[in-house]
């Protein structure tokens, strides 16, 4: 530091070293900072990481350790060129630099901050049990299609939620920093579904699509084979076809546990059911659920669903539709047939030529299949852990397909649902 | 024992002595235990279909040495304090009620399993054995222990532990160490400059019996009390030691399990109609050094060819070519939920047998692991004929029935008659019986396990399907028979009477039997 004395004889320091000085000051702030985001026992208790499936942990951690080693790694560059800067130029560039650090210091915090809340959530033993049953729900869903491919499945981290849907972030994306893969799936479950979670299986529908590029050769198709009908509409559902795939994802694993599940979460009034917002990847909820209607006749024949979509159609009036979305609905309604064929029989590149349901069978989840499966497990179906490691998502169909259908039951059917699935997380190797 | 002159030699017949001496059945059944633990702990959570093997044990190894880390940290804890206490005597000076005293005062410091605590009984037993072998060595100053005095010693037995764990490591993954022969042979020719007859069991059997782990290790211990020079102890101890730290390579195993993956990969990729016989083709090559089926080269491809035919056929026919879903990827549970309480590790299906003398008892313990049992009851359910039932059980008691007759799993077997004292009651009693009689037992308990299960399940199958929806893990078949025939004659064997062997052959008939189902695992 090069000091001078004034004319009052007072010391000052010059105006290259205060920039420097202030600038190391900021430099060792943000360094530090970024040094203690490295302590993952501070993003959640011991206690937590102990309640992750172990090889979900290791993973978990290790994307997060990779994040924070790269900040790492910056800060102690920066602080190599603050040591190194020696003329106002070259402060100036650190100066810019750190900005940029601390931009970058941010966006880790963000991505820290999500991991932490989705992992806070498993507040008990008990709930930690449950979300690694959802977790390997999820994981098996989609390892049973990928496996096939060649593909490997990611661990699934699931944490819950308020609202009314399930949402994903899929492994494979790059995170808030923009650097960082994401190792893990990591899917949101709503509480109001979590005895009933075939909503995990459409979130973990749309990482497998993502993985096999399914929605966009799904896109093409129901674009291909609607225009002829109406451009207008073929496109309208191929803007739709992520969704769909994830829909046809979770009917073939579940059955029509899916599609009742998912009444639940889209019935809430026509002003929901006829909304249409161009480029929202939802379908019209009236459609979306009367697809899920006709996935399970294409494959299961005449059964409850019939009078789902009686009770449907009955309690949402197309005639109150607005004109624009009417129109679109009613060209829509006879196509449902064929769109349900396509998604499910049709073959695809990206299954290497074979369709989803050769791939996943869904008459594995028939009312029949499933009434099988009951009287082949007994009573030692839900306690057994040899039943719920071996079938939880013929289990989850099973108890979705009674919960829909034996409303009297409803509370045995929960309580059976949640003793398998706290079974099925308490045989989990924890870390 | 003579050397090649025909002399004595009082110093090897001494070291023999003491190696029989040590020998205790006992730690054999806390190391098998410690074994069944591994096997288990890598059967269930690493071993698939899926994914490299060699990677697989790689890993399963370090994670085992992780879940015997106290274990070993026990046992290293208790030489060091017997080594403070210890040392502090001459060897000479010390008897043997002062040795077991001092021994059997020590408590470990943190709480074990019950099979830790098993094992570290056993050493406690080893140390006593050879702590008093030191003493007598001391008093006639003729050997390194005697001046070294007894701290050298435990500290260096200590050194011996990590490598004695990393055995039951290995063994439990199916990987066991080439080195893994009777130690008795290397022992006497290093020390003894004697060559000794191989022990029955052979290096090169997929499954040796698990007894060798021990007289490895007592070998190293008679190493360190009868050796001359300190370079010789370091030299063995060295080799002990390098020989467990040698990394887990290819093996004849981790192929078979390598090909048996790709078999069930691509069985799983068939399309409908495809004929699975290539994959057969490809498959049997790899199987047939593991089965050992000694096929001369010549005659090779034409089995192959034989064989893959027949198995496509056999696949076709039972599994159908459409694979929905053959192996879950992940690894298996480890762990099965208790109630109230910490989980518990799975079991896996064993069969405990006990000779009753004095009450004519043949008492049969048959655990059925948990996917055993609901497969089984799944058919009970559906009415399916026991024929089609009985494969399941007999796949599980024929060949165990057969190994611990033949002193393979002998800890899996009692004997309680007047002449057995405890310490000898476990399978290597029937080592006194004549090989017909043995294999006359053998037949004859398998055909009255057979009709006897068959009878009780015709029956009482609502009582096993009730055991299998109780939440414990598996259940336990217990079979009781009452008076079983030729079980006098056996009690005369055992007290060195004569016995009429062609008469135990005419013995024919059905014992009574009583068989119960328990849920759970249940050996009492």
């Amino acid at each position: 530091m090069r000091i001078s004395k004034s004319f009052q004889g007072s010391i000052v320091v010059e105006d290259t070293d205060a920039l420097r000085l202030h600038l190391a000051r900021q430099v060792s702030h943000w360094a530090m900072a970024a040094s203690r985001l490295g302590d993952l026992e501070d993003l959640a208790a011991a206690s937590v990481w102990e309640g992750l499936e172990k090889y979900t942990g290791i993973v978990l951690r290790q994307n997060l350790s990779t994040a924070v080693e790269r900040l790492q790694r910056q800060a102690a560059t920066l602080q190599g060129q603050l040591n190194a800067a020696r003329t106002r130029d070259e402060i100036d560039r650190v100066q810019r630099q750190l900005l940029g650090f601390r931009q970058h210091y941010l966006q880790t915090e963000t991505l820290q901050d999500f991991y932490a809340d989705a992992l806070n959530t498993r507040t008990s033993p008990r709930l930690a049990a449950l979300l690694r049953a959802c977790d390997v729900l999820a994981r098996r869903s989609m390892s049973q299609l990928l496996d096939r491919l060649g593909k490997t499945t990611p661990p699934v981290l699931t944490y819950i939620d308020k609202g009314l849907g399930a949402s994903i972030l899929k492994a494979g994306l790059r995170l808030w920093d923009g650097r960082t893969e994401s190792l893990t799936a990591a899917i949101k479950i709503t509480r109001h579904n979590l005895y009933r979670p075939t909503a995990l299986i459409h979130e973990a529908g749309h990482q497998v699509a993502q993985f096999i590029g399914w929605s966009d050769e799904l896109a093409a198709l129901l674009d291909r084979e609607l225009s002829m009908v109406s451009p207008q509409v073929a496109g309208m559902w191929a803007s739709w076809s992520s969704e769909i795939a994830a829909d046809t994802f979770a009917f073939a694993h579940t059955g029509y546990a899916a599609v009742s599940g998912l009444h639940t979460v889209i019935d809430g009034g026509e002003a929901i059911a006829f909304r249409y917002i161009p480029g929202d990847p939802h379908p019209i909820g009236y459609l979306r659920l009367l697809l899920g209607i006709e996935m399970c006749r294409l494959f299961f024949g005449r059964g409850p669903w019939d009078n789902l979509e009686r009770a449907w159609r009955q309690e949402m009036d197309l005639a109150r539709a607005g004109s624009g979305v009417r129109e679109l609905l009613q060209q829509s309604l006879p196509l449902l047939p064929r769109i349900a064929e396509l998604t499910l029989v049709a073959p695809m590149r990206a299954f290497r030529g074979d369709s989803l349901a050769m791939l996943i069978d869904p008459r594995r989840v028939s009312p029949e299949a499933l009434a099988k499966l009951e009287q082949q497990g007994g009573a030692a179906l839900y306690t057994s852990h040899h039943w719920v490691w071996t079938e939880p998502l013929r289990l989850l169909a099973l108890t979705g397909y009674s919960a829909a259908t034996q409303s009297d039951r409803a509370l045995v059917v929960l309580q059976q649902q949640r003793d398998w699935m706290l079974r099925l997380g308490e045989t989990l190797q924890v870390a | 024992l003579a050397d090649e002159e025909g002399a004595r030699d009082p110093e090897a017949e001494e070291a023999m002595e003491f190696l029989n001496e040590l020998y205790e059945e006992e730690f054999d059944e806390a190391v098998f235990e410690l074994v069944s633990e591994a096997d288990e702990f890598y059967q269930d959570r690493f071993e698939s279909e899926y994914g490299d093997p060699l990677v697989q044990k790689m890993q399963a190894a370090r994670m085992l040495e992780q879940h015997f880390a106290p274990l070993v940290a026990e046992a290293e804890m208790f030489l060091d304090t017997m080594a403070q206490e210890l040392g502090q005597h001459n060897p000479s000076s010390l008897d043997e009620a002062a040795i077991e005293s001092l021994i059997d005062r020590y408590e470990p410091q943190n709480n074990l399993s019950p099979s830790f605590e098993d094992f570290l009984g056993g050493l406690k037993n080893k140390l006593k054995g050879a702590i008093n072998k030191a003493a007598s060595l001391a008093k006639q100053g003729i050997k390194l222990a005697g001046q070294l005095g007894l701290k050298p010693i435990l500290e260096k037995l200590k050194q011996l532990i990590k490598p004695l764990v990393k055995r039951v490591v290995q063994y439990g993954i199916n990987k066991l160490p080439p080195a893994l022969r009777p130690v008795a042979d290397q022992f006497a020719k290093r020390f003894l400059n004697q060559e000794f007859e191989e022990e029955t069991t052979s290096s090169e059997e997929a499954t040796p019996d698990v007894s060798g782990i021990q007289r490895e290790f007592d070998g190293q211990i008679a190493n360190l009390l009868f050796t001359r020079e300190a370079v010789e102890q370091e030299l063995a101890i060295a080799e002990y030691v390098k020989e467990a730290q040698k990394p887990i390579a290819h093996d004849l195993l981790s192929e078979l399990d390598r090909a048996r993956a790709q078999f069930v990969k691509q069985l799983g990729e068939l399309r409908e109609g495809e004929d699975p016989t290539p994959l057969v083709q490809n498959f049997i090559p790899a199987i047939l050094p593991a089965l050992k089926l000694g096929i001369s080269l010549a005659g090779r491809s034409r089995i192959v060819i034989f064989l893959a035919k027949y198995l496509a056929k056999l696949i076709i026919k039972f599994i159908g070519p459409q694979f929905y879903y053959l192996e879950i990827p992940e690894a298996r549970p480890q762990v099965v939920p208790v109630a109230g309480g910490a989980p518990k590790p799975r079991r896996i299906r064993q069969v405990h047998i006990r000779f009753n003398f004095p009450c004519d008892l043949i008492q049969v313990n048959l655990f059925l692991s948990e996917t055993v049992a609901q497969t089984i009851a799944v058919k009970l359910r559906q009415k399916a004929s026991i024929g089609t039932v009985m494969p399941h059980l007999s796949a599980i008691y024929e060949p165990r029935l057969k190994k611990i007759m033949t002193e393979k799993h002998h800890s899996h077997m009692k004997t309680i008659h007047g002449k057995v004292p405890p310490k000898g009651s476990r399978g290597r009693i029937l080592s006194r019986l004549p090989q017909t009689v043995r294999e006359w037992f053998i037949k004859n308990m398998i055909e009255w396990l057979g009709k006897n299960l068959t009878t009780y399940l015709q029956q009482k199958s609502p009582d096993f399907i009730t055991a299998t929806e109780n939440p414990a893990d598996g259940v336990t078949l217990k079979i009781v028979f009452t008076n079983p025939p030729g079980l006098s004659h056996l009690r005369k064997i055992l007290r060195g009477e004569s016995v009429n062997i062609q008469e135990i052959q005419a013995k024919g008939g059905m014992p009574d039997a009583n068989i119960q189902v328990i849920p759970g695992f249940n050996r009492g």
